[in-house]
């Protein structure tokens, strides 16, 4: 079983609010792995919507994700290029 | 006459507009108190999980059920908020946390429940984001449905209200809201929430009046008595007489009348019979009064209150990010009609109590207000105009100061911003380079150099409520002065025409903001006096523009000529009140200009 880790940065302009954590739940929908997102001391399951919004996560915020499971590599590889385009929200 | 015989009159905050003449049905949600609580064993953990997965799917059916119900009626972002509940029942803090919940904490369903969603509660609150708090009430109302979906206790059925229910309850859960037929309910009124909660959203699209900040208290007596609510006033009316239920009869058939015939004109160009063209822009406070605008077909925002958003929420003042934001979010939803932001006004009767400068002034009004405290607080208004201007980019965006009194003020305000621009400009941000920037004539100080204020600005704005209050020098929040209050006042029509004179001279636009923007008496003598700009709350839109399409360029101007001759306000109002009821669809025009 394979686990990654890796630090990401929150680029939205609105934070990490209920669109892009909905976004992070359907995306997760298809993968096996167990994945979590950790931010100031607290870890939640990324398929949480409600968890994601109550760490009230803003923009430039550094968070890291964590996956562990068979396709980790490539959930990851989804995750941070959702996080990268700014989960389609680059508008400005 | 006997005591429970008399009229109850009630102020509350208007929500939603129209009337309703009905009997109350009072509206409970479980309390903390009664919430059934009680430890379970082991062996009946697996029943009571299976209960919670049965309120869960229970649930989730109603709220489908509705959803396809809002869409079918084209209430789409109505169905959209039930579409965030129904995804936040699939989440693991719902499903899988719940029952591992129930597991460890072995007691009964409920109160497992409710304590764990008082744990979210918390935490969302803690979180002091007004983004993260709107979700709030979205959350409440999700366990509002489950709570009573496991209680399964004598929930009043919406379905089975009697018609001509008006509504009265602590808070209103949006997705009730949503489930009412608007044909058995006429009226809602609550303790709680306000213009921006989704009830308020959901009672507008239905044109459902409502009424909030009621207490409840006080209206316990009103149990089996007739009740009138005028949402557009605020006014509810607890056993009222015969007479009193005449005149509300009246008044709301005139009322659809009104409307129907309003709804038709909304595509219409705003332009008098003989073709001259107006712009009619909207007053607004917050961000959800700018879907109003496009509703009402204004041309822009003419004024927004800018202070407002503060009131609720000091922090902030100081926080630009958030205030960015907020601009950039109104500017999009404004979809390319132009925002005028009014720098905070405050002071007078607005957050005086908030800092120093303006603490326990003897006289307020004449005190550290509008532009005054902007001069004194250079880091609050150097955080505003950032945030105005960095959203601005690529918007029309016009930026209005209020209160200025004599030049030099205004001349600082525009280096505070050119020192603002190059600190965006060297840190490299993106901002608009060129707002327009605009004086607000409130004084009357300002109305006599209007000439010197139009050529170095490039726009005005005339805010008569308080021009009035300074030239006839009363006090216009005082209701024991208010005969002596005269919008007619000769000499307040000369500075109106002295403004737009002024301006004309120096090719200027100006728009007119105060209270008699929105009152069809004073329409034909603005536009005879030369107004082409007027802006006032958008649901004065409609009849305004009415107005204007019933008016000849030429005989307001007739009329602009005749009252400069008259010399009392009397004369002038009644004079103005002849032309009106002179003019075509007078008839539905006489609520507005009246009162009532």
């Amino acid at each position: 079983m394979k686990k990654i880790v890796l630090k990401v940065k929150v680029k939205n302009a609105l934070g990490l609010h209920a669109r892009p954590a909905a976004m992070i739940a359907k995306l997760l929908q298809g993968s096996k792995s167990q994945v979590s997102i950790s931010y100031r001391q607290e870890t939640v399951n990324a398929r949480s919507i409600m968890s994601i919004l109550m760490l009230a996560i803003k923009k430039n915020s550094q968070i890291v994700l964590t996956v562990e499971g068979e396709d980790a590599e490539e959930t990851l590889e989804k995750l941070s290029a959702a996080f990268e385009n700014q989960f389609g929200e680059m508008d400005n | 006459m006997k005591p429970e015989d008399q009229e109850i009159h009630l102020k509350g905050a208007p929500v939603s507009e129209g009337i309703a003449i009905g009997i109350p049905i009072f509206l409970s949600y479980a309390e903390d108190g009664d919430i059934p609580d009680f430890p379970i064993t082991t062996g009946e953990v697996e029943g009571e999980i299976a209960r919670y997965r049965q309120a869960l799917s229970s649930s989730r059916e109603d709220l489908k059920k509705l959803q396809a119900d809002l869409s079918g009626e084209g209430s789409k972002e109505v169905a959209s908020i039930i579409g965030t509940h129904i995804e936040m029942l699939d989440d693991p803090m719902m499903t899988t946390q719940m029952e591992i919940k129930i597991r460890e904490m072995l007691k009964n369903t409920e109160s497992v429940f409710h304590s764990v969603i008082n744990d979210y509660e918390k935490r969302f609150s803690e979180t002091n984001d007004s983004f993260f708090n709107e979700r709030l009430s979205d959350f409440r109302d999700l366990s509002n449905r489950v709570l009573r979906n496991l209680c399964d206790s004598e929930n009043i059925s919406f379905n089975n209200i009697p018609p001509n229910s008006i509504i009265f309850a602590k808070e209103l859960i949006p997705s009730d809201t949503a489930s009412l037929q608007a044909t058995r309910i006429s009226a809602f009124v609550t303790q709680s929430g306000g213009g921006t909660s989704h009830a308020a959203l959901i009672a507008r699209a239905k044109g459902i009046p409502y009424v909030a900040s009621v207490d409840m208290d006080i209206l316990q007596n009103a149990k089996g008595k007739c009740v009138i609510v005028d949402g557009l006033t605020g006014d509810i009316i607890v056993n009222p007489s015969n007479l009193t239920i005449e005149k509300y009869e009246r008044l709301r058939n005139r009322l659809t009348q009104q409307y129907l015939q309003l709804e038709k004109d909304k595509h219409l160009a705003t332009e008098t019979l003989d073709g001259y063209p107006l712009s009619l822009y909207a007053n607004v406070n917050t961000i959800n009064d700018i879907d109003l605008v496009h509703h009402h077909g204004s041309h822009g925002i003419g004024l927004f209150r800018s202070e407002y958003l503060f009131m609720q929420d000091p922090a902030l003042f100081f926080d630009e990010e958030r205030q960015y934001l907020i601009y950039h979010q109104m500017l999009k939803r404004a979809k390319g009609l132009p925002l005028t932001f009014r720098a905070l006004d405050l002071g007078g009767d607005k957050c005086s109590d908030l800092f120093e400068e303006m603490a326990k002034e003897p006289n307020p009004v004449l005190g550290c207000r509008g532009i005054r405290f902007l001069l004194r607080r250079i880091d609050i208004f150097k955080t505003q105009l950032r945030a105005i201007i960095r959203a601005g980019h690529g918007y029309d965006l016009r930026i209005l100061f209020p209160l200025i009194s004599d030049i030099q003020e205004f001349r600082e305000v525009k280096r505070i911003i050119e020192e603002v621009k190059s600190e965006l400009s060297s840190r490299n941000i993106l901002f608009n380079h060129q707002p327009l920037l605009g004086c607000m004539l409130e004084v009357p100080s300002a109305v006599l150099i209007a000439d010197t204020l139009a050529q170095e600005s490039d726009f005005l704005a005339l805010g008569t409520n308080d021009l009035i209050q300074y030239t006839l020098g009363i006090d216009r929040s005082n209701p024991g002065m208010s005969d002596f209050y005269y919008p007619t006042h000769p000499g307040i029509i000369r500075m109106i025409k002295m403004t737009i004179l002024e301006a004309k001279r120096f090719e200027k636009p100006v728009t007119i903001c105060g209270e008699i923007a929105s009152n069809p008496l004073f329409t034909p003598l603005l536009i005879g006096l030369g107004v082409q700009n007027f802006s006032c709350a958008p649901r004065f839109i409609p009849i305004i523009k009415r107005t204007v399409r019933h008016l000849s360029l030429l005989d307001c101007c007739d009329i602009a000529e005749h009252v400069l001759t008259l010399r009392t306000s009397s004369e002038i109002a009644t004079y103005l009140a002849e032309c009106l009821h002179g003019s075509e669809g007078h008839a539905s025009l006489k609520r507005d200009a009246e009162g009532i």
